[in-house]
């Protein structure tokens, strides 16, 4: 039995090699996605893995946004005893003022000497460190130079001190990403550092101890006691291994998303299968009848065509693999400003291995249904005068069985998302949503093709012909059009949502949208600030105070964050929150709950709370939190719930004090101006820096730059996910055009034997593509206008609009590019000479 | 032997019941060559296709070598056919996809039948295919087929044989070829041998004639031989099959 199963699959396999190519194509493209994303995230953390050490230039360190207290420098002058190497780091962001006047944010930094413990600064020219450094001058990156105009040798002025620019900045080993793009690096000594005046505990600055342990020692247990000698304070304990943190997890969480789409284009992939197997099996209808004449059972003709399918499940997720694999550097180059060092190619077991076995199951799951049906073959079919046609299924039992394969497709599409992303809400709405859109798209395109049947016939020949086209057996027009429309729809939909959610952030100029931001003004400087808005006819600013602090207990009981498991609850109790305090609402602030002031009948600290905070952590007013500010406990009940108008561009916080609480605790002034032309914006910061110079200003359209950036970043990163979708739609198309090239050349060569031309038959060919694609191309545009429309207006509750020229050439794009397929796929039909075609019947 | 007691065979079509077969009763003696006749729509192919049990009657019972076919589920039947009988159809019904030689070694490997290439070859040579084994249906004539589809049919040595309209499709002189080596094999390996046949030509070569109209057994004849059973005149006479 297993000798006949084996045997006939590798005949059968053997005769239509050039038709399974194509399905295991439709494999490879749904698989080639998730391989390239998986692939892409090993050797990224093999590479973050391998250079942990440089990302932290450090084994470990010690980091607070307030300066050390003596208990946490005696536990890292303890290890220093050891034998270990300190270096002291002061990062803060300040205004660097060029002899010309013109200021520009930087991101400045001063280190000891020593640095940096692990890796190496590259200057231009090249050179140690702390030979171009002394303190006196700096070494700053070339987007300083580039935006101010200068080069090394040049002074530049941070705070009260003047530096000379002694060399570019080439390589820092430890340098944030894509902060570059912002606010360049400026790198300095402690000593320069000390004398620009900005590092004070009123400013925010961010402190780190780094230090690289003694060869041998164990990096764990010496972070572990030096977590425990610092415990209560506000400093963090890091080891290298959890260098760039941030930037990690946004990239893990990137991969994942990523992995879903990539999951689509299984899912398409599925879809072509089951579809393409279903024509396969109707052409081998007699010849199955005649092995079941021959004494074949149900049981192994089914065997016979797994044994198939999962061949072709194998080869096709291996060229999937190899296709991934090939391609992963494309998204290493696509996302190359987000990553923190360099990622070149690598080959991922687990990325192949995960292809392997997805693209098997799932060539597997989706051919099951097409072939259950082999075990039904009458083989009396064989006796051609057979009266007995098979009795029709009952209409409501083929919705039953359809309803049950995209239920079967949609559970397992859920489990896959489930098993990347690791959150259930996301894997039941990604399988029910892909479920719901597949089969909308499939009535969409069934009620479409059923239209069309009641529609007049046209008097034009080519257009009538070419519309028969799509009903004639074997046809595949239904799964062409879900997955043409499907990948159109992927396409279209990032565009529309990047458009929209750009024009959102960058649609800044309502007039009292604060354009500019202010830190570190002292308290005895906000009538000095003041005094400037108003010489440059700016209306007084509010001066908001700032304390940062981290949730320490929730109604009492301390926060375990190391036994919290994954998600949203440990993200947003590891977050430092800036709280205020004030007695009034701002604009756009609304109070759900409770009563915004001092309410009498509660003792001591009164805080009130956003409601997304309150919502995400199950808290309820009345409650109590306990914030960890600098080291000292406060213990604050909330008095109200507030929802907030993130959007306004205001200062909004989460959590706002009543006054009483907070004003004796460590904090820095902020105010934001709306000032909407450039230049005024420019002379504005000007004269703050002149006058007020470790006031640190940041124009809006510097960060709104950044978030632009990663916008299109990810957008980009996205369509190229999207592209393995197209490819499998466009083998779907071909796989469809190869299953029924019997009766188009049959057909052609009818048409051309009564007369017509190679061009007619061309036009004819051109009208069905046309109409298959236009249709796919529509439902995709139509589902990417609902779904952008939903995101924008539901979820980022922005303004959405249609603007018709995107979608006309997102489906014009799409409509050419199936035509130029289907065309191209079936040149040989137009070329083949009608009386070769005709002897060979 | 084939039994067949009180069988018939109802359709529906259209709306309406229509009766191919009427109670129809028929017994064929082990060895027998039976043809038979009748116009079309007489419900010799579904008589034939009950024999082969690949329909089910509405009625009556088939016994085929002992085994009562109607008590068989589609499985049971499936592994029937396998082992009792051997199909030659009118238009060959090759698997297109296969070579000649694995056309024919399909119902062995089926059987799981240890040297089933072996006996591949075997036939095809009997069958004067030996050096065509390995051209696929389309690349071989219509007798060549058909020869093709004779050797597959006997490839298990079924002790029946069913064969529809088998010379249907093929020219008179080919047609002759065929039902000469059909003939002859009948001779040599004792097969029980069912012939659905319009052409009263082919059905004179059988033992019996039985003519069926509208859905019932008109007549039931021996076939006069002056001499011996008409010799394998044309074409090279079949080596000998044995039965096991």
């Amino acid at each position: 039995m297993i000798r006949f199963v084996l045997a006939m699959t590798w005949r059968e396999a053997r005769a239509s090699w050039r038709r399974l190519i194509l399905f295991a194509l439709c494999v490879a493209a749904g698989v080639g996605g998730l391989v390239a994303v998986q692939s892409f995230a090993d050797t990224l953390e093999a590479a973050i893995r391998s250079e942990a050490r440089t990302l932290l230039a450090a084994d470990l360190a010690l980091e607070s946004g307030y300066p050390f207290t003596a208990g946490e420098q005696a536990a890292v002058t303890a290890l220093a005893a050891r034998g270990a190497q300190v270096v002291r780091s002061a990062e803060f962001l300040s205004m660097a003022r060029a002899p010309s006047g013109q200021v520009l944010l930087v991101d400045a930094r001063s280190v000891s000497a020593g640095y940096p413990l692990y890796g190496e600064v590259l200057l231009d020219p090249p050179g140690p460190l702390f030979r171009a450094l002394t303190d006196d001058t700096v070494v700053v990156q070339s987007g300083l130079l580039y935006t101010l105009g200068l080069k090394p040798g040049d002074s530049i002025k941070l705070g009260r001190k003047t530096f000379r620019i002694a060399a570019e900045l080439a390589r820092e080993p430890d340098s944030p990403v894509m902060m570059t793009n912002v606010a360049p690096r400026v790198l300095m000594t402690e000593a320069g550092g000390e004398a620009t005046g900005l590092i004070t505990a009123m400013s925010r600055v961010r402190f780190a101890l780094l230090v690289r342990l003694p060869a041998g020692a164990d990096v764990k247990a010496e972070a572990a006691a030096l977590k425990r000698a610092v415990s209560g304070g506000s400093a963090r304990v890091v080891t290298y291994d959890q260098a760039q943190p941030a930037v990690s997890r946004f990239l893990s969480q990137l991969t994942r998303y990523l992995n879903l789409i990539g999951l689509i284009s299984l899912l398409l992939g599925g879809i072509g299968i089951a579809g393409a197997l279903r024509a396969f099996i109707a052409q081998r209808m007699d010849a199955i009848a005649v092995l079941k004449c021959l004494g074949a059972t149900g049981g192994q003709i089914f065997a016979m065509y797994v044994a198939q399918a999962a061949l072709l499940g194998v080869a096709g997720s291996l060229a999937g693999a190899a296709l991934g694999t090939a391609t992963q550097w494309i998204l290493a180059r696509l996302l190359a400003d987000l990553l923190p060092v360099s990622v070149g190619f690598g080959v991922s077991a687990l990325a192949v291995g995960k292809g392997l076995l997805l693209g098997t199951a799932t060539t597997l799951w989706f051919a099951l249904p097409p072939l259950w049906q082999v075990r039904g073959v009458a083989p009396a079919r064989i006796l051609r005068r057979a009266v007995e046609a098979a009795p029709p299924v009952a209409p409501w039992r083929r919705a039953g069985l359809w309803l049950a394969a995209a239920a079967g497709g949609g559970v397992l599409m859920g489990a896959l998302a489930y098993l990347e992303v690791r959150a259930l809400d996301v894997a039941v709405i990604f399988g029910v949503g892909l479920t719901a859109t597949v089969l909308a798209l499939l009535a969409a395109a069934q009620a479409l093709l059923a239209l069309l049947t009641r529609l007049p016939k046209p008097r034009s020949f080519a257009l009538r012909q070419g519309l028969s086209g799509l009903y004639r057996p074997g046809n595949q027009s239904g799964p062409v059009m879900v997955a043409l429309g499907l990948a159109t729809f992927l396409l279209l939909a990032v565009v529309l949502i990047q458009k929209d959610l750009l024009r959102q952030v960058t649609l800044g100029s309502a007039p009292d949208q604060p354009t500019l931001y202010f830190i570190d003004i002292q308290p005895d400087q906000r009538d000095a600030f003041q005094e400037i808005l108003k010489a440059h006819g700016v209306p007084p600013a509010d001066i908001l105070p700032v304390v940062r602090g981290r949730v320490y207990a929730l109604n009492g009981r301390p926060v375990a964050l190391d036994a919290l498991p994954e998600g949203e609850r440990k993200r947003i109790l590891s977050y430092e929150f800036p709280f205020t305090y004030r007695a009034t609402l701002q604009p756009g602030e609304q109070v759900l709950e409770g009563r915004f002031g001092i309410d009498p009948r509660v003792q001591g600290p009164q805080v009130s709370v956003a409601d997304w905070w309150m919502n995400a952590l199950g808290m309820k007013l009345g409650d109590t939190v306990t914030l960890d500010i600098e080291g000292v406990l406060l213990r604050a009940t909330i008095t109200s719930i507030r929802q907030v108008d993130w959007a306004n561009r205001r200062a909004n916080f989460s959590f706002v004090f009543m006054p009483g609480a907070l004003e004796k605790a460590p904090q820095i002034f902020y105010a934001a101006v709306a000032v909407p032309e450039a230049s005024a914006r420019a002379a504005l910061e000007r004269a703050l820096v002149a006058k007020l110079p470790n006031v640190t200003g940041i124009d809006v359209s510097v960060v709104l730059r950044l978030v632009q950036q990663v916008l299109d970043r990810i957008a980009v990163v996205i369509q190229f996910m999207a592209v393995f979708s197209v490819a499998v739609g466009l083998v779907i198309l071909l796989g469809a055009i190869a299953t029924t090239k019997y009766e188009r050349l049959r057909e052609a060569v009818l048409l051309k034997t009564l007369g017509a031309t190679r061009w007619a038959v061309a036009r004819v060919m051109a009208v069905e593509y046309g109409v298959l694609g236009g249709l796919s191309a529509a439902v995709g545009a139509v589902a990417a206008g609902g779904v952008s429309w939903g995101l924008v207006t539901r979820v980022f509750e922005g303004r959405w609009d249609f603007s018709a020229p995107v979608y006309a050439a997102g489906w014009a794009l799409a409509t050419a590019v199936i035509v130029a397929t289907g065309l191209a796929s079936s040149v040989d039909i137009l070329m083949k000479k009608p009386l070769a075609v005709l002897r060979e019947e | 032997m084939i039994e067949l007691l009180h069988l018939t065979k109802r359709a529906r079509t259209g709306g309406r019941e229509l009766t191919i077969l009427h109670p129809l009763d028929l017994f064929v003696p082990r060895g027998q060559f039976v043809a038979v006749m009748g116009p079309s729509g007489s419900g010799k192919s579904t008589l034939l296709g009950l024999l082969a049990g690949l329909d089910a009657p509405s009625g009556g019972e088939i016994r085929m070598n002992g085994e009562n076919l109607t008590r068989m589920n589609e499985d049971q039947l499936a592994r029937f056919r396998g082992r009792t009988i051997g199909f030659v159809f009118q238009s060959f019904q090759l698997i297109p996809t296969l070579t000649a030689q694995e056309n024919v070694q399909v119902p062995l490997d089926i059987q799981g039948a240890p040297g089933a290439a072996r006996r591949a070859r075997e036939l095809l040579r009997a069958v004067g295919l030996a050096n065509r084994a390995r051209h696929y249906p389309a690349q071989l004539s219509g007798g060549e087929q058909q020869r093709v589809a004779v050797a597959r049919a006997f490839a298990c040595r079924p002790p029946v044989l069913l064969a529809d309209e088998p010379t249907g499709n093929l020219d008179s002189a080919t047609g002759a070829r065929i039902l000469d080596l059909l003939t002859a094999l009948h001779r040599d390996s004792g097969v029980t041998l069912v012939l659905v046949t319009h052409d009263e030509a082919v059905a004179r070569a059988a033992q019996r004639i039985v003519h069926l109209k509208d859905g019932a057994i008109e007549a039931d004849s021996a076939v006069a031989r002056a001499a011996a059973p008409r010799p394998a005149s044309r074409g090279r006479p079949a080596r000998k099959m044995r039965r096991p």
